[in-house]
């Protein structure tokens, strides 16, 4: 009797449905922290090297082979370091602000498809989902500006606040004109439609404009130069996040990479079909051949080469003053945007598109 | 405006008030109490004025004070130095230039700061330096701070 | 260290900027009124890097003060060396060489060049560009490495003394520099694509911190700052000294008196410095690098009063002999520094505090040379 019990145990774990969903979420929840956290690993090696290569330097290439290991060496000196709470410090706010940051970030992961049918949540409303989920990392941002008692973070949050509700809306109105085009918010289905052709060469200038303006708009959502005004290092010291330190900070800093890897996939496969491979119109022999590229690094590749353009104009282009960056959304990308909108709808309407 | 002719006009208008030709420069030496009309004179009412106020300092002499004011003429290209004389060396005072050159203002608060020359008229006179709790004046000549001071 | 006096209202909203900031290059403390980003009203509190050097020369020598001007405008060490030298070489009469007239011109319009450098790496930095920092670096590295052959040092220099030089200068010391000039002029170009036309910018300092010319007057403002709002205040055409009179340079003046301005004057500086070096290099004749000078040196009583136009502004020596000494009886140091903050409260009334920022970049404050 007794030999029989594994195999009970499997039966039962395999069949019962609520099982089933709890291990698919814990399943989840591990490939998305590890996602995370290698991610975050990733992209700050990535900057630090492409920050380099602009500044005529070598970049991080002591700690491992080329400098690999230098962001886990960083990340563990952060981790080991004396988590500083300011005296007159709102203690709980101060400790939820980082947290509610990056919950925020990693949420927006549930829609994104990374291959074909590898997607943790296939949503119907992804693309309302994502900047929707995204945006509530401005309340940590306020909170831990707040919480700080510092005067520069609170001027930091402030401008942080004022910066991520208005720039929502033209991320907003730019993913829409992607939406307009295909009939739906479902990421799978948009990536589908663009099986002849990404949206960015099927859909005329109009949907070069929406793709530009989503890239200012959504760099200005996750406060990186030339829009960093909320930790403007030069005149707010650090801005929201001036007395975080240690793994608190940790959390903020992987917050903003985690938030850009989404941005950018989001940009990848709104515009240029993320894991859809390169497909030209009825150039069968041509499709065939990209077809054996897997999907997955399609996915990958098209993301980093997002990434790569926001961090080309981080290390080029100065900060802009307050202002200027409220001028900016409310006097030029709103208007440009809404009437972009307009025009997508008539190709879409009149079927101009290919 | 050649440096005679004023000479000749200021022995008008200021007959108090001596010429000196130790330096480079024409050097003009005066009351304290009348320095200020002096230099208001030079800016204003003297043509082509003396627009730029290029140095403000101070010396501290055994028996009296001195504020150095060196003067220049852009126009004319003539530079003057215009010491103003302080008998009173316990509790110094003149009048400030800030209403003429508000560039001054700085320069006189650092005089009051290391020299403790009091400048009416200042819009704001503070120990811009040493802070208020510093005692003494660093630069007078009989200061003494045994720790911090350099001798040869 | 408190502030003294309250001149702002405690009820008020302050922001202290400094002691420890990253853009106020050093221990500047700003005390700054605002009303959400608005800047009211603007108190520099001074004096976290004060040494009273005028007070330490009035107990050394006239051959060791000098050494203390180096540490004042350590981006100007040369031409603070310079002055002090020259108010010295006057008051003996004392007629240096040409050799040595011309090194040390050639070195002041270096040191001009590397100071130039360093305020453009920072004025990027504090917009928010982080690149250019590195690119003016790259270059100014290379002007301290000749700094480094022709006296050991690399930032505080003491090679300039009363009657010549320290030193004779090492063997190939023009030739170095052509080279050097000749790189330097293609990545001058680099700035302008970089920085001078971005239109971010250009949005950030066109109209900023405007200063009129009459304004600049007012408040002593020298060097770059007084040229870019219309006034003509270079030494070096005005009191010319040195081989500044026998050189074909062009003092740089604009009428426009904001941050960009500033800019300009200083990038165009740049060149005419290049062109200035340009004339120097070939001509530099044989001879002594010394004056004969007394090793004790006693001037004559009275008083000397000698300016030069360092990298920031007008900067000027006064010194009070008793006749009797061997050290200085009172020394004053005219600092382009103090007079250039001055204006600063005055220029960022009503501004943004991205733009107190910027308008400080272009201002290019050094503190131990406001502070003394």
């Amino acid at each position: 009797m007794l030999h029989i019990l594994p195999l009970l145990f499997f039966q039962y774990f395999t069949t019962n449905p609520e099982l089933i969903l709890v291990l698919k979420v814990v399943l989840s929840i591990v490939a998305v922290i590890s996602l995370v956290a290698v991610l975050g690993l990733f992209l700050i090696y990535m900057e630090r090297k492409v920050a380099a290569a602009m500044q005529l330097r070598l970049g991080p290439n002591r700690v491992g082979y080329i400098g690999t290991l230098q962001t886990m060496a960083d990340t563990l000196k952060l981790l080991t370091k004396e988590g500083f709470t300011p005296g007159e410090s709102d203690k709980f706010m101060f400790f939820l602000a980082p947290v509610i940051v990056i919950t925020s970030a990693v949420l927006a992961f549930a829609p994104i498809p990374f291959a074909k049918g590898y997607q943790f949540w296939n949503l119907e409303i992804g693309v309302f989902y994502v900047p929707a989920v995204a945006s509530i990392s401005v309340i940590g941002v306020l909170m831990g500006g707040w919480a700080s008692n510092n005067k520069y973070s609170l001027i930091g949050a402030m401008r942080s606040g004022a910066q991520i509700v208005s720039y929502e809306l033209s991320v907003g109105l730019s993913l829409v004109s992607i939406v307009v085009l295909t009939g739906s918010m479902n990421f799978t289905t948009i990536i589908m439609s663009q099986e002849n052709g990404w949206w960015i060469f099927k859909g005329h200038i109009p949907v070069v404009i929406s793709f530009v303006i989503f890239l200012i708009a959504s760099t200005a959502e996750i406060n990186r130069t030339p829009f960093d005004l909320s930790e403007a290092e030069s005149e707010l010291t650090a801005g929201f996040h001036t007395e975080y330190s240690g793994i608190q900070l940790a959390m903020f800093l992987l917050a903003e990479y985690v938030n850009m890897f989404v941005i950018s996939a989001v940009a990848a496969t709104l515009y240029f079909g993320g894991w859809m491979p390169l497909h030209i119109g009825h150039w069968e022999a041509f499709n065939h051949i990209m077809n054996f590229i897997p999907g997955v690094i399609w996915f990958v590749g098209k993301t980093l080469f997002v990434i790569f353009i926001i961090m080309w104009f981080r290390w080029t282009f100065p900060r802009l003053r307050i202002d200027q960056l409220l001028n900016l959304e409310w006097k030029y990308l709103m208007p440009i945007s809404l009437v972009n909108l307009l025009l997508v709808t008539i190709i879409t309407l009149m079927g101009w598109h290919f | 405006m050649q440096i005679e002719e004023l000479k000749i006009k200021l022995a008008d208008a200021f007959p108090q008030c001596t010429f000196e030709e130790k330096s480079n420069m024409t050097t003009i030496l005066i009351n304290a109490s009348d320095a200020y009309a002096l230099i208001k004179y030079l800016k204003t009412e003297v043509n082509p004025g003396f627009d730029t106020l290029s140095c403000l300092t101070a010396i501290d002499w055994p028996d009296y004070m001195e504020v150095v004011y060196i003067l220049f003429s852009r126009e004319s290209k003539t530079q003057l130095i215009i010491k103003s004389k302080i008998s009173d060396r316990n509790s110094p005072e003149t009048k400030s230039i800030c209403d003429l050159w508000p560039g001054a203002e700085l320069l006189e608060c650092e005089i009051f700061d290391l020299f403790g020359i009091n400048f009416t008229n200042h819009p704001l006179l503070r120990r811009v330096f040493l802070g208020e709790e510093w005692i003494g004046y660093p630069l007078r000549k009989d200061y003494v701070d045994e720790i911090n001071m350099i001798t040869l | 260290m408190q502030p003294t006096v309250e001149v702002l209202n405690e009820r008020d909203y302050i922001l202290n900027v400094g002691p420890q900031h990253p853009s106020t290059h050093g221990v500047l403390h700003l005390r700054i009124k605002i009303e959400g980003e608005t800047i009211l009203d603007v108190e520099p509190v001074l004096g976290y890097i004060h040494r009273s050097i005028e007070k330490m020369s009035e107990a050394l020598t006239y051959r060791q003060f000098i050494q203390m001007t180096s540490r004042m405008d350590y981006l100007s060490a040369h031409m603070n060396n310079l002055a002090c030298a020259l108010a010295i070489e006057n008051a003996l009469q004392v007629e240096v060489p040409d050799k040595v007239k011309y090194i040390r011109t050639i070195l002041c319009e270096l040191t001009r060049l590397a100071s130039h450098q360093l305020w453009w790496a920072a004025n990027g930095l504090d917009l928010g560009a982080v690149t250019p920092f590195f690119l003016a670096f790259r270059d100014r590295e290379a002007i301290t490495d000749i700094f480094e052959e022709v006296c050991g040092s690399r930032l505080t220099m003491n090679y300039i003394v009363p009657g010549g030089l320290m030193e004779d200068v090492p063997e190939g010391f023009a030739d170095k520099i052509k080279t050097y000039l000749d790189t330097f002029e293609r990545t001058l170009s680099e700035y302008d694509q970089l920085l001078t036309g971005n239109e971010i910018f250009r949005g950030r300092n066109i109209g900023v911190g405007v200063l009129t010319k009459e304004e600049a007057l007012a408040y002593g403002c020298t060097g770059p700052v007084a040229r870019a709002s219309g006034l003509s205040c270079d030494v070096r055409k005005w009191f010319p000294y040195e081989m500044y009179d026998k050189l074909s340079f062009e003092e740089i003046i604009l009428t426009e008196g904001d941050s960009y301005a500033r800019y300009k004057v200083r990038i165009a500086e740049m060149y005419q410095s290049i062109k200035i070096l340009r004339q120097l290099l070939d001509g530099i004749p044989e001879g002594d690098f010394q004056a004969k000078v007394k090793k004790i040196i006693k001037l004559p009583a009275g008083e000397f009063y000698q300016r030069v136009e360092t990298a920031r502004g007008e900067f000027g020596v006064y010194i009070v002999s008793d006749g009797k000494s061997s050290s200085p009886y009172r020394i004053k140091f005219r600092s382009p520094g103090l007079s250039n903050l001055a204006a600063l409260p005055f220029m960022t009334k009503g501004a943004k505090i991205g733009d107190l920022i910027a308008v400080m970049a272009s201002l290019d404050l050094v503190i131990p040379d406001i502070d003394r």
